[in-house]
């Protein structure tokens, strides 16, 4: 069995025009809280239904769970959960949905159903249309999480919803669900949210994997080197990702080995101001802001 | 559980059909027409094929034409085919149950109104002094037993509203919303417009009956025999391309 609960090799989905995913290599490893960040547009949503087997890949090949979703579709829809859309059929109710669900799958909890109703303090006996944003969202949630999955694949979780209803959810998929060993997978844009709970990131950028790492190595390695000096040598380290200049002072921002960076700026000649550390959106804002080059993965992973 | 859920939405235009035979069954004493109309036996076929025209061959295309518009081309109209399309079955599962539950209310439908229509049939015949009691019916040139008959109208009505059902539901899939409704009246009725027309400028062009007494027309007339299952099963065959084409278009679609 792999060690991998998700894992993609070139990966490309095309529309028209359109490179929606482009050669994504994802590997997310089992028992991992995996946040996927990317900014709207940048291939997401794609990526998970096609992991669904909702979309047809274009080309490459995809795994989750050991299993490929375009042969083995239904296998995978048995042991993993996917919160997409995050509508429902409008009529129903509640307990209708549980009632519709139930017998889809074999390891099927009716005393997970109560536990999260009452926790997430959902109105299970209303109709789904006649439930708030936060409320809808919480349900189809409830719903993922009773079917006994072991990777649960959730679209932007707290798109929309008020910072109590994002509390709750987030405790409810990290304190009860990720906690016993399975896999989240989360996707997001909200990038605090997901340095809260995420052990590991992956950013997506135009359909690229630009950064995939374990969340503690990304904040352990980038860093934000300012130095003043004159004629300063363009640096030949593959670490450094990108460089400005401004009213005499140069900053670097360094995905790993800074330390030695910085030591090696001051036997040039410079002057090292600082190396401070970066935070999960500061990271993401430069890895995305660098365009279309590539981090190498493997920097970090 | 996914039939329970076409059942969901379903049952209020099957529980109204139903509501509207026994209503049918109760309004209609053959008896009371016959002695008021003065009819004869052998006027008796005319009225019951009006009547089956009237009562049976528009409202059952009508029911089947508006159930084809639910199931899973609904689901994708309202932005739930993602949530349906990750329950563990495949989109083949979808279609079928959809199909298959459909045709069994329109089946339950078809055979209540015409076993009630028999009924009347029958009860006509006799108030209107039939000697054989109501037993048997003049259907075109020959004389048939009237549950024959009835069986003979209901297979026909059965195929005609299969066939609507059918492309209805392919079209709603088509246009992965409940406009599917449009595209189908659209497709069923341009058929029974340029029929005419194009046989008009190709007399030699076969192109089958869908209007359900004029096939039951063409049955009688051959006999009731060989050729009748043939274009039973052609007919049937026909009935399922329909939920064939749509299962082929939804596993060749990205949801």
């Amino acid at each position: 069995m792999s060690d991998l609960a998700i894992e993609t090799n070139a990966l490309h989905k095309v529309y028209g025009e359109l490179r929606a995913v482009d050669g994504l290599d994802l590997r997310v490893p089992r028992g991992s809280i995996y946040g996927f960040l990317g900014r709207n547009g940048a291939g997401k949503t794609t990526t998970i239904r096609m992991l669904a087997g909702l979309a047809h890949p274009t080309s490459g090949n995809l795994r989750v769970l050991g299993l490929d979703p375009r042969t083995q579709r239904t296998e995978v829809l048995a042991r993993a959960g996917f919160v997409i859309d995050k509508l429902l059929p409008a009529s129903m109710t509640g307990n209708d949905l549980v009632h519709f669900n139930r017998g889809f799958f074999p390891r099927w909890s009716d005393a997970l159903v109560r536990q999260y109703a009452e926790a997430l303090e959902i109105p299970i006996n209303r109709k789904f249309k006649k439930l708030s944003t936060g409320n809808q969202t919480k349900l189809c949630l409830l719903l993922a999480l009773a079917q006994g999955a072991e990777l649960l694949l959730v679209d932007e979780p707290t798109a929309g919803l008020d910072p109590v209803v994002t509390d709750q959810l987030l405790r409810v998929m990290v304190d009860d669900f990720a906690s016993e060993g399975r896999t989240l997978f989360l996707s997001s844009h909200h990038l605090s949210e997901v340095e809260r709970v995420a052990d590991w990131v992956g950013i997506i950028d135009k359909g690229k994997l630009l950064l995939e790492a374990r969340l503690d190595d990304v904040r352990a390695n980038f860093r934000r080197v300012r130095v003043v000096g004159e004629n300063l040598p363009t640096p030949a380290a593959t670490a450094v990702l990108k460089t400005s200049r401004s009213e005499g002072t140069t900053e670097y921002i360094v995905r790993a080995d800074a330390d030695a960076f910085a030591a090696e700026l001051r036997n040039q000649g410079a002057t090292v101001l600082d190396v401070s550390s970066m935070n999960l959106s500061e990271i993401f804002l430069e890895v995305v802001g660098k365009g279309d080059a590539n981090v190498p993965v493997e920097v970090l992973a | 559980m996914y039939l329970w859920k076409y059942w969901r939405e379903t049952r209020i235009v099957f529980a109204v059909c139903i509501a509207g035979i026994a209503l049918l069954f109760l309004i209609l004493p053959g008896s009371n027409l016959a002695i008021q109309t003065n009819q004869q036996p052998s006027n008796a076929l005319m009225i019951g094929l009006m009547v089956t025209l009237v009562f049976e061959l528009f409202p059952v295309s009508f029911i089947a034409w508006l159930l084809g518009s639910y199931g899973v081309g609904r689901d994708l109209g309202e932005k739930t085919g993602s949530y349906i399309f990750t329950r563990p079955r495949s989109r083949a599962f979808f279609v079928w149950s959809d199909w298959a539950y459909g045709m069994t209310e329109l089946l339950a439908i078809v055979v209540l109104l015409n076993t009630v229509l028999g009924l009347y049939v029958r009860r006509f015949l006799i108030a209107s002094g039939d000697p054989g009691h109501g037993s048997y019916i003049q259907l075109y040139n020959q004389t048939v037993p009237v549950p024959y008959a009835v069986f003979l109208n209901s297979v026909a009505v059965f195929l005609l509203a299969g066939l609507v059902f059918g492309v209805t539901y392919f079209s709603t899939i088509l246009l992965r919303h409940s406009r599917g409704l449009m595209l189908g009246a659209g497709a069923l009725l341009g058929y029974l417009v340029l029929k005419p027309i194009l046989q008009h400028y190709w007399p030699g062009l076969y192109m089958p009956e869908l209007v359900a007494p004029s096939w039951i027309k063409t049955m009688v007339d051959s006999g009731l025999k060989g050729d009748f299952w043939l274009s039973l099963g052609l007919r049937g065959a026909v009935v399922v391309l329909f939920p064939f084409a749509a299962q082929l278009l939804l596993e060749k679609t990205d949801i």
